[in-house]
């Protein structure tokens, strides 16, 4: 259509302020696909930390035990539990969990510490412990007095591998257990889901030691598709069937991170805004001065028997081609700023807590948002800001405006 | 070859300038009819291009009727004016007003592109038109890359291409060399009498005013003199 044709070619009359209006637009576009690109490659990097590091994305416990946590508070068959899960879609793997308070001994040195009794085989399919095992090796998979420990833990401790610490705790009986463990692997310290005073023992060991036979405190969930977590959880909580449990994505059980995210992912909308107000001007201002400069124009077309919404529509178009290219550069240096910082990144001289954990590096994601959202966003910034200018060039008096220089 | 294309009635146009009104068409009254080669004359001031404005429905009038092709065009608005313009009305300008964007088929065409002519259809008007304006050879050259005359040429090129009713022509050699603007005069005439379409100039140009076969000189807003030549 000619009216498409002489938008398009517009562009390219005053090429200076349309490259300047087109940077701003590009810049804006490629800002922000990189903001969402941050965010979803920090928060990303962060949410796959600690659920494969240790929580999973979904967890298992008996009815309140996330509120008060007791040894008391145990899932009797963990094994049924585990069959029921595996069937329900998404579902990767689970781990079963026995946790417990205890006092540590070597030597002349103690100190209390959470000793969590875990399944060796099923854990190490589940999330990231065995690899961070940075000395040593990981527990075996018959049940042995053997013991892996934090690297915290080993300091306080002065212990290394090959040494014995001895546990005390009070077992489910009432009765004081205590026993003596040789250490085999110690984990880095790269995380606080690896705390500083953790040890981990395989989990019949540690269900002997509290007389609690079979039953266990926690399972952990983990899923193929970590987006699909509420889902999960629903379809868990539907199959099991149990009043008595309670099935809890990551998102209640690390609440205090997770409302941490949220509030900054409230806080992210204000960037938005402002950025967005700053293409709106600028695109605004550029729209105005065509309209102006070009007022005898729309007059003589309008006497050739251009109809007010042909008017219209060629300044909507303008912007639309205009904003068509720009986004396009825009999207283009936007993905590549967030592969670059996906790939490379920056690490942090030390280390930033948020919400509990640790941002150690910040990295970016190339995800469909990032991609898909900022065009969206200045595209129709641009489109939006333009109809004012458009309604007032169609209604341009054809004789007023050609009288205008 | 009396039939009256553009039939004005008791229009006049009062401008209000600083509390004080000016007629700048005052009462006048004027038939032309199709086939017509008229030039409207007279001095600055005297209301010639507010004539052509309100003949074209580019202005409105404070009193009076006109009709255009035996429609009163006061009535119309919008889109519909537009139209109307479209498809009854070719405009040349002093100035040539080109698209600046399109090339000089593209000049010629667009008012065709909007009526929604076939690809043929248009074609074939814009190789006959540009023969006949002497510019074959020079479709894909832009505004800018053309000489005053050559602009005018396509500018006649593009109000004549769409077979309108009349043609408005607002001091169209008014930027014009003397040689150039008697060519252009030529051509028109020529078109005039090959196509049978209506001419109507506002001029200072004696020129036109010689060459016109109806001349109406106007003075103070009203027709001083209209004389029809042989």
């Amino acid at each position: 259509m000619i009216i498409h044709k002489i938008a398009f070619r517009n562009i390219f009359r005053r090429k200076w302020r349309s490259i300047l209006t087109g940077m701003m637009m590009a810049g804006g576009c490629a800002l922000f696909g990189l903001f969402f690109g941050m965010i979803d490659g920090t928060y990303g990097n962060l949410i796959d930390m600690f659920t494969r590091d240790h929580t999973g994305h979904i967890q298992i416990h008996k009815k309140g035990y996330l509120d008060k946590p007791s040894i008391y508070k145990s899932l009797a068959s963990p094994d049924s539990i585990g069959r029921k899960i595996e069937s329900v879609p998404y579902v990767n793997s689970w781990a079963p969990r026995v946790y417990t308070p205890a006092l540590a001994f070597a030597g002349t040195k103690t100190t209390g510490v959470t000793v969590m009794g875990i399944d060796p085989i099923r854990e190490a399919k589940t999330t990231r412990l065995k690899n961070k095992v940075s000395k040593g090796i990981f527990l075996s998979a018959s049940p042995k007095q053997e013991v892996v420990i934090s690297d915290g833990l080993a300091r306080v401790l002065g212990v290394g591998l090959g040494d014995e610490i001895a546990l005390i705790a009070q077992s489910v009986d009432g009765s004081v257990a205590n026993g003596l463990y040789k250490v085999t692997g110690i984990t880095g310290s790269e995380g606080k889901s690896y705390g500083e005073s953790k040890c981990y023992i395989h989990i019949n060991v540690l269900q002997e030691f509290l007389s609690m036979d079979r039953s266990v405190h926690e399972i952990a969930v983990v899923l193929n598709d970590h987006s699909k977590t509420p889902e999960a959880a629903g379809l868990i909580a539907e199959t099991l069937n149990d009043t008595g449990i309670d099935v809890d994505p990551w998102q209640v059980v690390e609440a205090q991170f997770y409302k941490a995210m949220r509030a900054d992912l409230k806080g992210n909308r204000y960037t938005i805004i402002v950025f967005t107000i700053i293409i709106a001007v600028g695109v605004l201002n550029t729209i105005l001065m065509v309209v102006l400069e070009r007022t005898r124009e729309f007059g003589v077309l309008r006497a050739l028997g251009t109809r007010p919404s042909q008017i219209f529509q060629l300044i909507l178009f303008e912007t639309l081609f205009l904003s068509l290219l720009s986004i396009t550069a825009g999207t283009i240096i936007g993905v590549l700023a967030n592969w670059w910082f996906h790939v490379y990144g920056i690490t942090y001289p030390t280390p930033i807590e948020y919400g509990g954990y640790f941002f150690r590096r910040l990295t970016s994601e190339i995800s469909l948002r990032s991609i898909v959202v900022p065009p969206l966003i200045v595209m129709g910034t641009a489109v939006i800001v333009s109809i004012w200018p458009a309604v007032r060039a169609a209604k341009i008096m054809p004789v007023k405006a050609m009288r205008a220089n | 070859m009396n039939e009256n294309v553009i039939e004005i009635q008791q229009v006049s146009k009062i401008y209000d300038t600083n509390g004080d009104s000016v007629h700048a068409v005052n009462m006048l009254s004027l038939s032309i009819r199709k086939g017509e080669f008229t030039a409207i004359a007279g001095p600055s001031g005297s209301g010639k291009t507010t004539l052509l404005n309100i003949m074209s429905g580019l202005d409105t009038p404070t009193s009076g009727n006109v009709m255009l092709s035996g429609r009163l065009i006061s009535g119309l608005k919008g889109s519909e004016l537009s139209d109307f313009r479209r498809d009854h009305i070719g405009f040349i300008f002093q100035s040539y007003n080109l698209i600046p964007v399109l090339t000089v088929k593209e000049n010629i065409e667009y008012i065709m592109l909007l009526q929604g002519l076939s690809d043929k259809e248009r074609k074939e008007r814009v190789a006959a038109i540009l023969s006949e304006v002497g510019l074959s050879g020079m479709e894909d050259r832009l505004p800018n890359q053309l000489s005053g005359g050559q602009q005018q040429r396509v500018a006649i090129a593009r109000a004549m291409v769409s077979r309108p009713d009349i043609i408005l022509a607002d001091e169209p050699t008014a930027n014009l060399d003397s040689h150039t603007a008697s060519t252009l005069l030529d051509i028109m005439r020529e078109l005039n009498e090959k196509s049978g379409m209506t001419f109507v100039f506002s001029t200072h140009d004696s020129m036109i005013m010689e060459k016109a076969r109806r001349l109406v000189l106007l003075k103070d807003g009203m027709v001083d003199r209209d004389e029809v030549r042989g």
